[in-house]
């Protein structure tokens, strides 16, 4: 086997939050679908709020390509460690205005046409041109999902922190979104740190795991 | 003054009796506020005699000064601890409109720099931006309260706090300024407004009661303007951490 000798995406050293979890230590490498499975409670959405740096640890390193996240601009990390929340939420009336948001707010992300980026967006989450001037809110959970999925891809991250992505979904649209994720790493190359309480998700995604459970002090 | 004084002990006793016959329960509150009321503004009446016949400007910034204090304690009881610092901030906004309204219109030579303008323009002006602040700080923390999903959606995607809270904000300073800019809409077409009214009853003329009114109103909508952004960006600025981070936090 060939030694890694890339620096990690994202490590864990001997983290520990509250009570939650305590000397947590992994390694995600780039083009990694690293996922974190768990009963709940067990700390999975606060480790990615602590790598978005939503949350500070209470001891321990995280490293963002080999940075410690709080020694990273916080704008700057979560523009290249994107998180996509469990519930779908919106940020503007339009499909539009949702997928163009981060772009808006990091013009320096926006190419030339925007519009181009947005649509790429789109195509990536499993949408087409016909959604963009759909309101948010009048479709469907799965479609709205697929919609902030495609917000997060137009940043062009370094990352996907993925928050039980298809919780609050139906079979259907769960089996969708899943699809779009296993493709975006497949074929795109992008690394991806995925919350999961589905055994069967995590093992039908996963290229590196770790149970939150089992780490449980 | 006799009179004076039998007209308002008529009207509180016919409002008591209303209220006792109405069952309407209102009779100790009506009698503890229609005793505060005189004994404040008596109060409030001495001292403005005493400022106005030592004219001295320290004397009047005193004042205002003590004003502002009580209007910024007012609205920070109000906005209870969801505003850290809500005291300080409210004086604050408070202050800032005051000084910039009342600026103004001593630059522009408007009003001249003695007692007789500055003492009344400046409680008008106080009370209009207490008010504007109060609201300003309540619709802040209950949007934040309601939106927080939609303030953390944007703060993953690299948002700084004023463009994850850009619409609340917006919101916030829109709807504390509804009354102020509803009262300058119906004008003298419902209402004649306090200072007006005074003005007309101490024999002055229509026009000059109208001039000395509008730039009432135009001070007011001013430094409610003022006091509502600087209390929202100071709000806004208190629920997060240097590190854009909510200083609730919602972690489970």
């Amino acid at each position: 086997m060939e030694p890694v000798t890339e620096t990690p995406l994202l490590t864990f050293e001997k983290v520990f939050f509250r009570n939650i979890f305590s000397n947590l230590s992994f390694t995600v490498h780039r083009k990694d679908v690293f996922v974190l499975s768990g009963p709940s409670g067990s700390g999975k959405t606060s480790l990615l709020r602590l790598v978005n740096r939503l949350s500070e640890p209470d001891g321990g390193r995280i490293l963002f390509e080999g940075r410690p996240v709080a020694n990273w601009d916080v704008v700057e990390l979560r523009r290249r460690a994107v998180m996509l929340m469990q519930k779908p939420v919106p940020l503007g009336n339009t499909v539009l205005e949702n997928v163009s948001y981060g772009l808006r707010i990091h013009p320096e992300s926006a190419s030339r046409d925007m519009n181009e980026q947005v649509l790429r967006s789109l195509a990536m989450a499993g949408l087409d041109a016909s959604f963009l001037k759909r309101e948010f809110c009048r479709l469907s959970v799965g479609e709205q999902q697929r919609v902030c999925l495609a917000r997060a891809l137009a940043l062009d991250a370094e990352v996907l922190l993925l928050d039980e992505p298809t919780a609050s979904l139906d079979p259907e649209a769960a089996r969708h979104v899943e699809e779009t994720i296993s493709d975006l790493n497949r074929n795109g190359g992008m690394t991806i740190l995925l919350v999961t309480h589905d055994g069967n998700q995590a093992e039908r995604l996963a290229t590196n795991r770790l149970s939150l459970g089992e780490m449980k002090k | 003054m006799t009179g004076d004084i039998i007209a308002g002990s008529i009207l509180i006793l016919a409002t008591l009796l209303f209220s006792r016959r109405q069952h309407l329960g209102l009779e100790s509150d009506l009698m503890t506020s229609a005793v505060r009321a005189l004994l404040q503004l008596t109060i409030a009446g001495s001292i403005i005699h005493l400022v106005f016949a030592i004219d001295k400007f320290v004397l009047v910034a005193l004042i205002l000064i003590v004003m502002v204090l009580i209007a910024g304690f007012t609205s920070a009881k109000r906005a209870g601890s969801s505003v850290p610092g809500a005291f300080k901030s409210a004086s604050l906004s408070i202050a800032v409109g005051v000084f910039l309204s009342l600026s103004l219109l001593l630059l522009l030579k408007v009003i001249a720099p003695t007692p007789i303008y500055l003492v009344p323009l400046g409680g008008i002006v106080i009370g209009n931006a207490m008010k504007a602040v109060s609201v300003t700080f309540d619709l802040v923390v209950r949007q934040f309260k309601e939106k927080v999903e939609n303030i953390e959606a944007a703060l993953v995607l690299g948002a700084t706090p004023a463009q994850a809270t850009e619409q609340l904000y917006r919101n916030s300073v829109r709807t504390a300024l509804i009354p102020v800019i509803d009262t300058l809409k119906i004008v003298g077409l419902i209402q004649i407004p306090g200072a007006m009214t005074g003005m007309l009853l101490a024999g002055e003329s229509p026009l000059n009661a109208v001039r000395l009114q509008i730039m009432i109103l135009l001070m007011m909508v001013f430094s409610g303007v003022i006091a509502s952004t600087t209390a929202a960006s100071l709000a806004r600025k208190k629920l997060f951490t240097h590190d854009y981070q909510l200083v609730q936090q919602l972690d489970n």
